[in-house]
C-alpha cells in the first residue's frame, strides 16, 4: 500500500506531544481502527464521544492538518474501488507515530484516571 | 444527498465564500474536503427538517469557524507550514489593510491631513494614494500565487457523486 509520507515525520518524538486535545485523540481513536476519510473521522468521533464532541470542518482539517505535519497521520494515496470512490475525497491512515503518541496518551490519561479514584474525596463520593 | 436541493445549493455557496476567510494555503489544501464535509452533514437536503435544526447546524458551523481562523491564521503568518508560501499569507493578509487605509484615505480627512492639502485635490490624491494601495496588495497575492502555482478562490466542488 502506498502512502504519502508527512515531511514532518521522525522530527519530534510523539510523546513530546502530549497531552493530546480532545479532538486530535479522537481523531486518532477513530484512525486506530481504521483508515477514514474527513466525514467519516466526524461522526465516528461524535458517536464515540457520546456526542460530547462535535467537531466543524475548520476544528477537524485544522487538527488534521497538524496530525499530517507532526507526522502522527499519513494521507492514504490508495483510493478504494472505482465503484466506492468519490474523487473529492482524501482518506488518512494511522502511521506508527501516530499509534505511539495514542498509546502514550490513553496511558496517561489512564494514570491519571488512576490518581483520582485514588483521591479521598473521590472515595467518598463514591460510597455515600 | 443532492446537490440540486435549492437550500443546499445555497448553503454550500456561503460557506465556500466563508471558506475564502481562512489563510490561503490551508484554503487550497483543504478547502475542497471542508466544503465537502461540510455538505455532506448539512440537513438542507434531508426532508422534514425542523428550523432548529438548520439554526443548530449554522450555529456550529459558525463557531467552529470562529474557533478555528485565528490559529490558522497564526500558523501561516508565524509558523507556515510546508505547502504553504511564507509571502503568500503576508501579501494576502495586507490587503484587507490596504483597503482599510484606502478606505480611511478617501472617506477620512487622513488623505488631506497626510498631504497638507484640502478640497477637491486632496480628495484626488487620497484615491490614487488608496487604489494605489489596494492594487498593490491585490498584485502581490497573485504573484504569489502564479510562482506558487495555485490559483486564487480556487475552491470548486468535482462533478457530484454519492456519499460513502
Amino acid at each position: 500500500m502506498r502512502r504519502r509520507e508527512s515531511p514532518g515525520a521522525g522530527q519530534v518524538s510523539p510523546v513530546n506531544l502530549l497531552p493530546l486535545t480532545p479532538a486530535v485523540f479522537y481523531i486518532l481513536l477513530v484512525l486506530a481502527e481504521g483508515d477514514r476519510h474527513g466525514y467519516a473521522i466526524m461522526q465516528e468521533a461524535t458517536k464515540r464521544s457520546g456526542g460530547a464532541l462535535r467537531l466543524g470542518p475548520g476544528t477537524l482539517y485544522a487538527a488534521i492538518s497538524r496530525l499530517l505535519e507532526d507526522g502522527l497521520i499519513v494521507e492514504r494515496e490508495e483510493r478504494p474501488a472505482p465503484e466506492l470512490d468519490d474523487s473529492r475525497r482524501r482518506y488518512y491512515h494511522l502511521s506508527d507515530r501516530g499509534s505511539q503518541a495514542l498509546a502514550a496518551e490513553a496511558k496517561r490519561l489512564g494514570e491519571l484516571a488512576r490518581q483520582a479514584r485514588s483521591t479521598k474525596a473521590l472515595r467518598e463520593l463514591k460510597h455515600a | 444527498m443532492s446537490t440540486r436541493h435549492p437550500g443546499l445549493k445555497g448553503s454550500t455557496r456561503i460557506y465556500r465564500v466563508l471558506l475564502g476567510l481562512y489563510p490561503p494555503g490551508f484554503r487550497l489544501r483543504f478547502g475542497p474536503e471542508m466544503l465537502q464535509v461540510f455538505r455532506d452533514s448539512c440537513p438542507c437536503g434531508a426532508r422534514d427538517v425542523r428550523f432548529t435544526t438548520h439554526l443548530a447546524f449554522w450555529h456550529l458551523t459558525l463557531s467552529d469557524l470562529v474557533c478555528s481562523l485565528p490559529g490558522e491564521w497564526r500558523q501561516a503568518l508565524i509558523r507556515p507550514r510546508k505547502f504553504e508560501l511564507p509571502i503568500r499569507q503576508w501579501a494576502d493578509s495586507l490587503v484587507i489593510p490596504f483597503t482599510v487605509l484606502g478606505y480611511l484615505l478617501v472617506e477620512g480627512n487622513l488623505g488631506a491631513a497626510l498631504v497638507r492639502t484640502s478640497g477637491v485635490l486632496a480628495w484626488v490624491q487620497g484615491c490614487v494614494v488608496a487604489l494605489t494601495l489596494a492594487v498593490l496588495g491585490i498584485l502581490i497575492s497573485m504573484i504569489t500565487a502564479r510562482y506558487s502555482r495555485t490559483e486564487i478562490w480556487s475552491i470548486k466542488l468535482q462533478s457530484s457523486g454519492t456519499r460513502n
